[in-house]
Order: structure tokens, then C-alpha cells, then sequence
């Protein structure tokens, strides 16, 4: 049976509207708020660092949002280990940015100061009902395409195992 | 922003020679294409194609990704490959006819899927769009591509050259949050006939 011209009228506009549909989803499925691109972390808000890609990145806002034996360094957004300053995790690696590139970009934090003392980190053993233990000395991030996955890490946040590949990179020495 | 992507699309120029059998003294390289002759006497004609030579602007991957500092860049024989199509009009001025009635296709229009996959690192590759229009029957095109995607090797963390991905494109800057369409994304397309050209100048003009 043949179709009258409005119903091949009407079949169009179902087609169109369910074109406009698609389109319209896909756009709703585009990621809505792109971080800000930089080229130095300079460009970032205090509080963020400018990532191996281009764009400003954070780790965290606050120390809670830190491993135990960090805080979060105010001015590039990156958790520090507390007793020697250096990262407390693979953020800053992973997101392809050098271990002294992240360490430069947090130097000229500014020292947040809460009742007359800098905000300390939570100390390794404050934690409640048990110790805090610290991330370990040495990171092994291996983040590299094609690289094989980190040594898996014990319980108490140490490494199991060295890296031996070239592509994992260690940090925190 | 502009000013780089006007940059972007006079360096970033893209060679390639398509291997569309028939056309190409060495299309027994390739597939030979199918050509479809429509009710109104155009024709279309796709196939499989390849590129030879590649100019184009990328980052270098000894450096952190975020310095965006565009090189040109020339490749020979990158591991790329297409599904091409030209669509021959059969109606004035695309199609002339010559003084001895034969027709002579002055202008076509094309496009091409341009795809580009690295075994040791997927996310490496690119998927591209290019719109041509042909000239002399085809024995020369000229057009403009976009990538959809494109992964940039980059300097990794932990120092590695090429061993992490800045993610561009338009499918890139829609769906990755840190994705984004930059002028690497953005390159001009050259196709030459080679068979017409050789014939032309050995006087072989078919």
C-alpha cells in the first residue's frame, strides 16, 4: 500500500525529530566543564598545577582529601608527603607532569597559618583507633603507555617489589 | 586562538596520494574501487586509499604536552589508511563536454576516512575527515580534513619521550575532559593522480 504524500510528509518529520534527538543527546553526553588550559602552572588558580596536557589540574583542596602522613599544599593542589616534602602519590606523575616540575609548582605556596600555626598535616599517628601509617618513601609510577602496571603495594602503603621497567619513575626519595 | 589556527591551517598541509586503482600507476597495491553509475549519468566512485606522504603540525614528544609548541612535521609512508569517495556531477560546469562529444569531468567532489592505528599504543592513532574537490578528471584534488581524533605522543612524568597522549580532536574536545581541537587537528589534503600525471607528461593522455 502506498504512502500518501502526508504520510511521507509526517514520516520525515518523525525522522528529523528523531535525529534532533540523537544530536541533542550526544551534545548532553559532551563533557560540560573543561578545565582551564594553561602552558605553566602560573596560569592555574592557586591551588592547581598545570598538568603534562595542558590543563589545570588539582589533587586536592583540603589535607583530608590526602593520604595519611600528607597535607595538601595550597598552592598547586598536590598532597605532600609531611616529613620530607615530597609527593605523597602518583597524582602528579600520572598526569605527566615531573616530579620537580610538581615540586617547583608547589614551592611558592603560600603557608596557610590556622591559630597561629601552619596547618599541619595530619601527623602519622593521629589517625583514630589505630596508627597512621605513612605513604612510602618511594613511588613507583609507572605510567607510560605501553609500561607495565606499578608494583602492587602492601597494606601498609609500602612497595612489595622495585620497579623494573624503565618507564616507572620513582619518587620521594 | 585564531591567529594560531590560521597558522595551523597554512602549515598543516597534508600530501596525500590516494592509491585508488586505476588512477594510480601502482594501483595493484590497492583494492580496485567500485564506481556506481547513477540515474542522472554521475557517477561515484569509492575505494581504498593510502597515503604516501604527510605534512602536518604536531608537538614534540620530547617535551611536557602543555607547552603546545607546534612543529611542522613530514612523514613518509605513514601507517594510514582511508576509505575514499568521489562523486563525478554530470551536469554543467562540473562536467563539460568537448569539442568531440566526449565528456570531460572538470570538477568532483569527494571525501575521505582517514584512519591511522598504532599497534604499540592505541590511543595513539587518529581517525580524520577530509572533504575534496577534484580537478581535470581527478587528476588533481584539493581539501580540507579535521581529526575526530587524535593522540599526540607526548613527554611523559617520568620522562619518557612520546610515552603519554594529549587527546585532540573534535570527538576528543566532546567527550575527554581534557581533550581539545588544536591546529594539529586541522590539515589540507593533496591528492595527485599519479597515471594522469605520468601519462600527461609521457604524452599518454587517456
Amino acid at each position: 500500500m502506498e504512502q500518501t504524500d502526508f504520510e511521507q510528509t509526517v514520516d520525515r518529520r518523525r525522522a528529523n525529530i528523531i535525529l534532533a534527538v540523537v544530536v541533542a543527546g550526544l551534545m548532553m553526553a559532551c563533557v560540560g566543564n573543561h578545565p582551564k588550559a594553561c602552558i605553566q602552572s602560573s596560569d592555574c588558580q592557586p591551588g592547581g598545577f598545570c598538568d603534562g596536557q595542558g590543563f589545570c589540574d588539582h589533587e586536592c583542596r583540603q589535607s583530608t582529601d590526602c593520604p595519611c602522613g600528607s597535607s595538601c599544599n595550597r598552592g598547586c593542589g598536590l598532597c605532600l608527603r609531611s616529613d620530607t616534602g615530597a609527593l605523597a602519590t602518583c597524582y602528579a606523575i600520572d598526569q605527566n607532569v615531573s616530579e620537580a616540575e610538581a615540586l617547583g609548582a608547589c614551592q611558592s605556596a603560600p603557608v596557610l597559618v590556622v591559630d597561629g600555626a601552619t596547618e599541619q598535616t595530619r601527623a602519622f599517628d593521629t589517625g583514630e583507633g589505630g596508627a597512621c601509617l605513612p605513604p612510602p618513601r618511594v613511588l613507583s609510577c609507572a605510567i607510560d603507555a605501553g609500561a607495565a602496571p606499578a608494583p602492587a603495594q602492601n597494606d601498609a602503603g609500602m612497595d612489595a617489589a622495585p620497579p623494573q621497567d624503565a618507564a616507572s619513575t620513582e619518587v620521594g626519595r | 586562538m585564531n591567529r594560531r589556527l590560521i597558522v595551523g591551517l597554512a602549515v598543516a598541509a597534508s600530501v596525500a596520494v590516494p592509491l585508488l586503482a586505476g588512477t594510480v600507476a601502482r594501483a595493484d597495491d590497492a583494492p580496485a574501487p567500485t564506481t556506481a553509475t547513477l540515474q542522472s549519468g554521475s557517477t561515484l566512485t569509492y575505494g581504498v586509499t593510502l597515503s604516501l606522504l604527510q605534512f602536518s603540525t604536531v608537538r614534540s614528544p620530547n617535551e611536557s604536552g602543555r607547552f603546545r609548541n607546534y612543529a611542522p612535521d613530514l612523514e613518509v609512508l605513514p601507517t594510514e589508511i582511508g576509505f575514499q569517495f568521489v562523486y563525478n556531477p554530470a551536469f554543467n560546469p562540473w562536467r563539460l563536454t568537448k569539442q568531440d562529444g566526449k565528456p570531460f569531468q572538470l570538477i568532483s567532489v569527494g571525501g575521505a576516512l582517514l584512519a591511522r592505528i598504532k599497534s604499540q599504543s592505541l590511543e595513539q592513532g587518529n581517525i580524520s575527515l577530509a572533504a575534496q574537490l577534484g580537478f581535470f578528471d581527478n587528476a588533481i584534488s584539493i581539501g580540507v580534513g579535521i581529526d575526530l581524533y587524535r593522540g599526540i605522543p607526548i613527554l611523559s612524568g617520568s620522562g619518557v619521550p612520546g610515552g603519554a597522549t594529549a587527546y585532540t580532536g573534535l570527538l576528543a574536545a566532546a567527550f575527554a575532559k581534557e581533550g581539545e581541537v588544536t591546529p594539529e587537528n586541522v590539515f589540507v589534503v593533496l591528492s595527485f593522480s599519479l597515471t594522469k600525471i605520468v601519462g600527461a607528461i609521457s604524452g599518454e593522455v587517456r
